[in-house]
């Protein structure tokens, strides 16, 4: 289908979702709203998505409605197969995000319910956007929900996580929206994507340049990419868990999403220019990260540390120019969304129970929880890559299509999967095997039928990508092949001088 | 018809997922499950093995394509050959009479179901990575094999020390695999694909290619393509096989139930290692270098594990070395080019050793310690026990100087022949040693005691016994060399430059001479004095306590690998990402503060009223927020002070946003910056 209002019904629902939210009262009936608004998104987009032709390269599902006509603004959605991964991851989300939510938000739930619809919504805008400026728009609206949910319903330490979390993200927006102001000046102010992208590699090396690094640092504090990483830690540590998933589990894949999305296509030159700068960063992320997990003794910043290292491998991925790389990374989004979405929600349940965050705060849980036990020990071991599971395709596509060109990065790349197991490992020792450490910890309740609910789509899913991804990869073949082709056009741009 | 074949990995799959999804309600039915599915996985082993042995052509099952990108086009297959084949016999045999003892053997342990569900799923594990005719499949299998290794050590999830040996067994291979990983993408760009029987065919074509490692860094760094794909993949074979310097995980990993230790770490996950260089000796066999690094690994690590097997007083221990030094020899054996030897040795020790273990089994569960003293209970071994020991040991020596002796030492100078000779010839002697020791230690506990081993009806009929099995051994062996023609490389030609020569049979009775001679050394310190710390001198005191502690390579990895990894991290993390990254971006954020600060006191306060006077200033919109967001700034986000303290550092503290004015004057400071970035920019 070339064109059909589908995708907007379906941003529709979350917004309407809050609509609704608004007249209603009760606590209970708002929770039911937030869900059901959630799963009707979630079902309007499986339409989407088993409707998709994968063949195709460009842009289905299109809906175009002028918005803004004097300065040429539209509102304008499709999906291709670089985004429908990350619709789908989104949609998923979601849902689950409520359902923790369910018991654990007591305060103020009316509110939370509709900061998480107002994220869900504009992130699906952010990942079918045609024009810039929605685009740009909505990349800040996600910003708004995730901050009040931070210093509103987080941890001991949320107010500094948010302010935090704020400076980084609005001197990633201002840049974005220098980048695309300039863009949009210099490409005939216009702010269609598809049409910049046939302007942006006409320009001159020196604004491509510019303009690259304007949106790149922009992406890469999103992602987040060493050395721009600290927001992360401490605003998934703070945030509730419901935010930390949205965070980790799809918020962060807006930064992928806008290198694949504009940076590649716009400025071709400028891309290979920077392209061993980004995988030399790369790589040190992905160490660094493993490293700094290491290190810790929360278990929810351990996790924020291993999405750090787990980003490396998208950008490294993006970053090498081909097809197995840049599928290998879309892939590795989502794989990253659901693996640490999972993780999140697992870790979400223990401090639930416990109010802690402590690894040492644990310790011999499999005797009382062994169902929560084997959830957590999968997420766990997909979240280092474990073959047969799905983070472990993502990987091996990054490396293979690191290979090709860059052999000598893949050694110390893989570095990273060992500090992963080790840190994984470690904390599982500490968390699940072994003596109880706390009186707490050693008469813990197993999981519930809305927590099993909550985890078996997870690690379903984990297992099916992680043992058949072809179908996924079939979805975006066609989009990355065009991407690529694309990119590969570009050239190496002398530097310009700083002044 | 061959589509059948299918179903020796397919059931215990199934098997195990079943008794995953249902084991709580089954109960120790499960066991039964287990037990079915690779009983008929065995039997259809057996099947294929007679397929083949009739019609020697592999068989190729194709199941579904799992990824494609780009050129990467990865197809999931089974293939079955002779090699394969033999290996599945191994494992499945074993691993069917390690279920049904372990049925018995577990009975009313707490975690029951979940022993079954991972050992099936093991069992899948190992069988699909023999079958796979793709290497990523391979590597899959390699490590579903890690990580129910992994949950089969960690059964006693009570006991720290099984939990810290499970980590360790993990993490220790994780390390090799890595190597495993990069060989196999090494393998895709060199020869554009992953299918194992097309990478054989193709690698006579890469004899000679070279590669630049260093070409990232701008550097020369070449190195023959061949000897770099080879050892990369065999440093995945170091962890799994347990050699030198990767050998840590398997003493430690005796914490798991008996029976896993005899399925897993001594009779099939371990013989992974061998398998893979085997199947691709095509490949190693380009790069002498890499068979000459093999050769010395595996023939150091053969000797190493055999002489601290020698120290050790714990029987799962002495086994669990001699599994190391068995391997080893394997591994040497490979190196020389002598694969089929390799594989008759595989077969053999992995079906003798896991015998051993399951007897020692039984005679642990009745003493009921692992070590030897401490007992006074003095059962009688029995003598098949003593037969299974004996041909264990005598088998290294069969098969190393039967096998193909003349030709091992083709393109090896006549010293490094020597050499590897003696190596032969030691381990065969300390392995009767050792095996020697942990048997009659293992029956006879108490001091001072003679070993009465052996009735004299039961030597006689332990001799006749071991003789007997030898010829058999040998018999088979000679059906053995053509069965695996044209799957296995076979050793390099016999070259006459200064070769020695010794005639065969002359070679054989040397290597059993020490066999005996072990066995009869062992027997005689025994009767003299048992396992005391030789105080003749101080030197011969330090070798004994190096050996006892095992070279002390864990002491060393610790403090030299692990302990300062975390301390790095850690210090990592205090210093750069707390102290540096963090501080820089707390600073920058303070320092806009502060200047939106000063900016405000000129133009509001002073500038304003100054020019316009105190009353017209709340006129100006300017001033009109900021007094508006002064007013309304209790209500704004809870800011106590005590609540923000928790993560943020020092500095922050001082700059903590109090009211919405800080977050507005912040915004403009950033969009007057932005501005003029953009001016700067479109201009």
């Amino acid at each position: 289908m070339e064109s059909s209002p589908l995708i907007s019904y379906m941003i529709a629902v979350p917004f309407l979702g809050i609509a609704l939210l608004a007249l209603i009262r009760n606590t209970l009936w708002s929770r039911c709203i937030a869900l059901g608004s959630a799963l009707a998104t979630l079902v309007i987009f499986l339409f989407v998505f088993f409707n998709f032709d994968s063949t195709k390269a460009g842009m289905q599902f299109i809906h175009v409605v002028p918005w803004i006509p004097a300065f040429n603004i539209r509102y304008a959605v499709g999906v291709d197969g670089i985004s429908i991964l990350l619709v789908l991851l989104t949609t998923l989300l979601t849902p689950l995000c409520v359902l923790c939510s369910w018991t654990s938000i007591t305060a103020h739930v009316r509110a939370f319910m509709m900061l998480i619809l107002l994220v869900e919504g504009a992130m699906l805008v952010v990942f079918t956007a045609m024009d810039l400026f929605l685009f740009f728009v909505m990349w800040e609206v996600t910003m708004i929900p995730m901050y009040f949910m931070i210093i509103l319903w987080g941890g001991p330490g949320r107010i500094a996580a948010g302010l935090k979390f704020i400076l980084y993200s609005l001197t990633g927006s201002l840049l974005l929206l220098v980048g695309i102001l300039a863009l949009h000046v210099q490409a005939g102010y216009s702010f269609d994507i598809a049409h910049l992208g046939q302007i942006g590699p006409k320009l001159s090396g020196t604004s491509q340049f510019w303009m690259f690094l304007a949106f790149l640092l922009a992406f890469i504090i999103k992602l987040p990419m060493f050395p721009f990483h600290t927001w992360l830690p401490d605003a998934h540590g703070e945030a509730p868990t419901a935010g930390s998933v949205i965070l980790a589990g799809v918020l962060l894949k807006m930064g992928g999403y806008g290198l694949l999305r504009i940076c590649l296509p716009f400025f071709p030159d400028a891309a290979v220019t920077f392209a061993p700068w980004m995988l030399g960063l790369s790589v040190v992320g992905i160490l660094y990260g493993g490293l700094m997990a290491l290190a810790q003794d929360d278990i929810k910043k351990l996790v924020a540390y291993s999405s750090i290292s787990h980003m490396g491998f998208v950008t490294l991925g993006i970053f090498v120019f081909n097809r197995e790389g840049t599928q290998g990374a879309i892939l590795q989004m989502f794989n990253h969304g659901i693996v640490t979405g999972a993780m999140f929600l697992a870790v979400g349940l223990l401090y639930e129970r416990t109010h802690s965050r402590m690894i040492g705060d644990y310790g011999g849980l499999y005797r009382q929880m062994p169902r929560f036990v084997a959830f957590f020990s999968v997420f766990a071991v997909a979240s280092f890559g474990l073959p047969g599971t799905c983070s472990f395709i993502g990987e091996i596509l990054v490396l293979i299509g690191a290979a090709k060109d860059h052999i000598g990065i893949v050694l110390p790349a893989m570095g990273g999967i060992v500090l992963a197991a080790s840190y994984i490992l470690w904390m599982l020792q500490r968390v699940i095997l072994g003596q109880p450490q706390t009186p707490v910890a050693s008469q813990l309740p197993d999981i519930t039928a809305r927590e099993l609910t909550m985890l078996v789509p997870l690690a379903l899913i984990v297992f099916a990508v992680g043992v058949y991804p072809r179908p996924l990869m079939e979805l975006m073949d066609a989009s990355v092949t065009k991407l690529v082709n694309l990119g590969n056009q570009g050239v190496l741009l002398e530097m310009p001088s700083l002044f | 018809m061959s589509d059948v074949y299918i179903l020796i990995p397919l059931l215990p799959l199934l098997a195990s997922v079943l008794i995953a999804l249902f084991g709580s309600r089954l109960g120790e039915k499960c066991a039964q499950i287990g037990v079915a599915a690779v009983g008929i996985s065995c039997a259809l082993s057996v099947a294929a093995f007679a397929h083949l042995l009739y019609e020697p052509v592999a068989i190729h099952i194709p199941l579904y394509e799992i990824l494609q990108s780009g050129n990467l086009k990865i197809d999931f297959a089974l293939h079955l050959d002779q090699l394969s084949v033999l290996v599945l016999l191994l494992v499945t045999g074993v691993g069917f009479v390690v279920h049904v003892y372990s049925a018995r053997y577990m009975t009313g342990d707490a975690r029951f179901t979940r022993f079954f569900a991972v050992m099936a799923l093991f069992t899948f594990g190992m069988v699909t990575l023999v079958m796979s005719r793709n290497l990523l499949m391979l590597f899959m299998c390699w490590e579903v094999m890690g990580i129910c290794s992994y949950l089969l050590i960690s059964h006693q999830s009570n006991r720290q020390a099984a939990c810290q040996a499970a980590t360790k067994a993990f993490l220790v291979n994780a390390v090799a695999d890595v190597g495993l990983l990069f060989g196999i993408v090494l393998t895709y760009t060199t020869f554009g694909t992953l299918d194992i029987p097309d990478i054989l065919q193709g690698a006579e074509s890469i004899r000679g290619q070279t590669i630049n490692l260093l070409s990232w860094f701008g550097l020369e760094g070449k190195v023959e393509t061949a000897t770099l794909i080879t050892l990369f993949l065999f440093m995945g074979c170091l962890g799994k096989s347990a050699q030198v310097p990767f050998h840590v995980w398997l003493p430690n990993a005796m914490e798991a139930p008996t029976p896993v230790s005899a399925l897993i770490h001594a009779a099939t996950m371990v013989n992974a290692g061998p398998y893979l260089l085997v199947r691709f000796s095509a490949l190693a066999m380009l790069s002498p270098v890499a068979m000459a690094v093999i050769a010395i690994v595996g023939g150091a690590t053969a000797l190493f594990a055999g002489i601290v097997s020698l120290t050790q007083s714990d029987i799962k221990k002495i086994l669990a070395y001699s599994t190391i030094s068995q391997i080893g020899f394997m591994i040497m054996t490979c190196g020389l080019g002598a694969f089929v030897a390799a594989i008759f040795h595989m077969l053999a020790h992995g079906f003798l050793k896991g015998f051993l273990f399951l007897s020692t089994g039984n005679q642990l569960a009745n003493v009921g310690t692992h070590t030897h003293h401490g007992s006074t209970d003095t059962p009688r071994p029995s003598a098949v026990l003593c037969l299974g020991a004996l041909l264990l040991a005598c088998v290294p020596a069969l098969v190393f100087f039967w096998g193909q002796a003349e030709s091992l030492w083709a393109t090896h100078t006549l010293q490094a022949h020597i050499a590897f000779w003696v190596i032969g010839l030691l381990t065969v002697f300390f392995t009767a040693m050792y095996l020697f020791r942990g048997i009659v230690t293992l029956f006879h506990p108490s001091e001072g005691l003679h070993p009465q081993l052996f009735s004299a009806r039961h030597v006689s009929g332990i001799v006749t016994g071991a003789v007997a099995l030898s010829l058999l051994l040998l018999a088979v062996w000679t059906g053995f060399v053509p069965f695996l023609v044209g799957v296995v490389q076979q050793p390099y030609d016999t070259a006459t430059d200064g070769a020695l020569e010794v005639p065969r049979i002359w070679a054989i009775a040397l290597a059993l001479l020490a066999a005996a001679a072990g066995w009869i050394l062992a027997y005689a310190r025994h009767c003299q004095t048992r396992l005391r710390v030789p105080a003749q001198s101080t030197w011969s005191q330090t070798i004994y306590l190096l050996f006892l502690n095992k070279f002390y390579f864990d002491e060393l990895y610790t403090a030299c690998i692990v302990q300062p990894a975390i301390q790095f991290s850690r210090w990592l993390w205090r210093k750069v990402d707390m102290g540096i990254i963090d501080r820089l971006v707390m600073a920058s954020g303070s320092r806009c503060i502060a200047l939106a600060h000063t900016l405000w006191q000129i133009m509001d306060v002073r500038a304003i009223q100054r020019t316009v006077g105190p009353t017209a200033a709340s006129s100006l919109p300017f001033a009109w927020w900021t007094s508006e967001a002064t007013e309304r700034a209790p209500d704004e986000p809870r800011t106590d002070k005590n609540e923000s303290v928790g993560t943020s550092s020092a500095e922050f503290r001082d700059v903590e946003p109090r009211t919405l004015q800080h977050h507005l004057l912040l915004l403009i400071v950033w969009l007057v910056a932005a501005i003029v970035f953009y001016y700067w920019l479109v201009s």
